[in-house]
């Protein structure tokens, strides 16, 4: 198969690239970048070409895109995608607007292409572990969960609300607000939201805490902060606690790691060195999978657009401090 | 040496028997419970103590100066309002009432028989949460801003007619549980402004904005499965630092063993003393010195309002602003 990336905007790029190195047997045609240092440095350092403009991306003989442009701008290039008859494996959130998200979904669909919504979570070994033993029944029906996608502070467009649709809500619901709905089998019915920018020197929501429920009748709750300081010893983490009417499972996602203390003449850093399985990696395997025919557990457009619904709706109850029901807008 | 008497003798009275034991500045000389032989067994456990039934007993004594109440939440106003008017020094367990006014009441009743008034809110005894106050008071990770604390454990099924299970009388793993993590909260980051929960099948999420600004998550569970380790965390992220602590990953000490055939798994966190005998030496210290509690019949209110703000959430879903009780 042949891929390009319309912009390495969102670092995950990289994890991306890196994937279809790793991958026998397929080819990273070029990237797309508006930034033309940016892209030619990475067009060199993954051996592929640079394209200026993503629309002349999108006229080569290439099947699908990884689009890893700014939140606001994943509709554009998505939309752009799809009709060029492209598949399409979008960086979240989705979009930054319920509106724009179901535009992809519809023109996706339209276009009779396969749009996916980058969750590498659903790949994560551990996460796949707890859902099975959820599924199995061993801890009876889930009453609770408990989810922490906490990180440090992004660099760039992530702190600009134009660009980014918000901050670290935003930015950190969605992972878990879709494991969730993909564990339990079940929509979010009603979210409460606080947020506010408390630890940063930033102009957007830093913090925050969410409480949530399902329509099975099932509460949980997300804390989705940039709360990890600079020298923390990873980028931050995806727990869970999932609590039954017979019993309690958690994960720790990223908790399989070694622990590096690397000491210098002015400083001691502690840094954790992850040896668990590489979602990102089993996220391409997923998509490349599904291009080939195969049904997979990776998150279509829809569950992009459901979990972003949280996020939005987590903002407007911050807003209106008041719960809000969902879902905000029919599909 | 205050003369004192224990009033309950369930899973509560008997920590603090145990507790009693060390204690040098006071002595158990009545256990009261309807049950007469449970209260005997606890006094046995004391040189000189006598076990009864009738509570008229205990205040007709002109010898006890103190009671202790280890007694549901929903009793604790009379034993306190009967205790003040018989001249005793009150320790309450917490929550202080099932009620606001039913606190209220008793803060009156016992400042108007001039005697002290404590409520059980020991978190402010245990090492690791006084331990964590000294960093968040030393300024270290800056100003605290993103709270998390998490109270979770296997359902009470010890309670006498399972009144934990009634909410009407115990108020849920709200009410009862993380109770204690709120009053941790108020005591060191400040004043609650608005409260948030849901809580189903006796496990509750709740959130928090304080009059700071810092947000707050607050887990309180009764609902994992029976055998589960009693687990709290806590964790405080500030604008220069973070700090974090759960007394599971502290276990300093772990039992493998066989027994009867059948492998046992065991740990053992041992403090350096027993949280409840140090604050119940600290009420007693309160009454030889005169001095003031430092968990005060106002301070105790303040937190039941928060925690009945979070159970009206609960029930409502919509948000709850919390006023700033006063007596």
């Amino acid at each position: 198969m042949k891929f390009g990336i319309i912009s390495f905007a969102h670092m995950h790029a990289h994890a991306y690239a890196q994937a279809l190195m790793n991958i026998p047997g397929h080819t990273l045609v070029g990237i797309a970048d508006t930034d033309s240092e940016r892209g030619n440095q990475v067009a060199n350092q993954y051996n592929t070409k640079y394209f200026a403009k993503y629309e002349d991306l999108l006229s080569q003989d290439i099947d699908a895109v990884f689009v890893c442009s700014p939140n606001a701008h994943h509709h554009e290039h998505t939309v752009a995608a799809v009709r060029a008859g492209k598949h399409v494996l979008c960086e979240k959130p989705i979009a930054t607007t319920l509106e724009d998200a179901a535009a992809m979904v519809t023109e996706a669909k339209k276009a009779g292409v396969i749009l996916r919504t980058a969750f590498p979570m659903r790949h994560s070994d551990p996460v796949i572990r707890l859902k099975s033993i959820v599924e199995s029944g061993a801890i009876g029906d889930v009453i609770g969960i408990a989810g922490t996608n906490r990180g440090k502070m992004p660099p760039g467009w992530f702190l600009d609300k134009e660009l980014a649709g918000g901050g670290a809500v935003m930015d950190h619901t969605v992972h878990v607000a879709d494991l969730i709905r993909w564990i339990l089998g079940t929509e979010f019915s009603r979210v409460y939201a606080e947020a506010d920018t408390l630890l940063h020197d930033v102009n957007i929501d830093d913090c925050g805490m969410l409480v949530m429920e399902l329509a099975s009748g099932a509460i949980a709750s997300l804390d989705p902060s940039w709360s990890r300081p600079e020298n923390f010893p990873t980028w931050g983490d995806v727990t869970m606690e999932v609590i039954g009417t017979k019993g309690v499972v958690s994960v720790d996602a990223f908790n399989q790691k070694g622990t590096v203390y690397i000491s210098g003449p002015k400083r001691q850093d502690i840094v954790y060195h992850a040896w668990g399985n590489n979602s990102d990696l089993a996220m391409i395997h997923a998509f490349i999978a599904a291009l080939e025919g195969e049904e997979n557990q990776g998150a279509s457009g829809l569950d992009g657009l459901r979990a972003t619904e949280v996020a939005l709706a987590a903002y407007e109850s911050i807003r209106t401090n008041a719960a809000v029901d969902l879902p905000l807008q029919p599909i | 040496m205050i003369e004192t008497a224990l009033l309950g003798a369930g899973m509560m009275g008997r920590t603090h028997s145990q507790a009693h034991k060390g204690l040098k500045n006071a002595r158990i000389k009545w256990v009261f419970d309807r049950d007469l032989d449970r209260a005997q067994q606890l006094a046995n456990q004391h040189d000189g103590a006598q076990a009864t039934d009738d509570l008229n007993q205990v205040l007709d004594d002109p010898s006890v100066q103190a009671v202790d109440i280890c007694l549901p939440t929903d009793l604790h106003k009379e034993f306190t309002l009967k205790a003040a008017a018989a001249g005793k020094h009150v320790f309450s367990e917490k929550p202080v009432a099932r009620t606001l006014d039913d606190a209220r009441a008793m803060i009156t009743a016992c400042r108007d028989a001039g005697v002290k008034f404590m409520v059980g809110h020991v978190l402010r005894f245990f090492h690791e949460y006084t331990a964590a106050r000294d960093v968040v008071l030393s300024g270290q990770i800056g100003e605290a801003k993103v709270i998390r604390a998490t109270r979770a454990g296997e359902f009470p099924v010890w309670s006498a007619d399972n009144w934990y299970a009634d909410y009407d009388r115990s108020g849920g793993p709200i009410v009862d549980l993380i109770i204690h993590d709120i009053d941790f909260i108020r005591w060191t980051f400040g004043e609650v402004k608005r409260v948030y929960a849901r809580c189903r099948d006796h496990y509750a999420l709740v959130t928090m904005r304080l009059h700071s600004g810092a947000i707050c998550h607050v887990e309180g569970s009764w609902a994992h499965p029976p055998g589960t380790p009693f687990t709290t965390k806590l964790e405080v992220a500030g604008t220069e630092g973070l700090y974090w602590t759960d007394n599971q990953s502290s276990i300093p000490v772990r039992i493998m063993r066989v027994e009867d055939g059948n492998f046992r798994y065991e740990t053992d966190s041992p403090f350096p003393a027993d949280p409840y005998a140090l604050e119940l030496e600290h009420f007693y210290d309160c009454i030889i010195n005169g001095t003031e509690p430092l968990v005060s019949g106002e301070d105790a209110l303040r937190t039941l309002e928060v925690v009945l703000a979070a159970y009206e959430s609960s029930k409502t879903g919509q948000p709850v602003d919390v006023k700033g009780a006063v007596v």
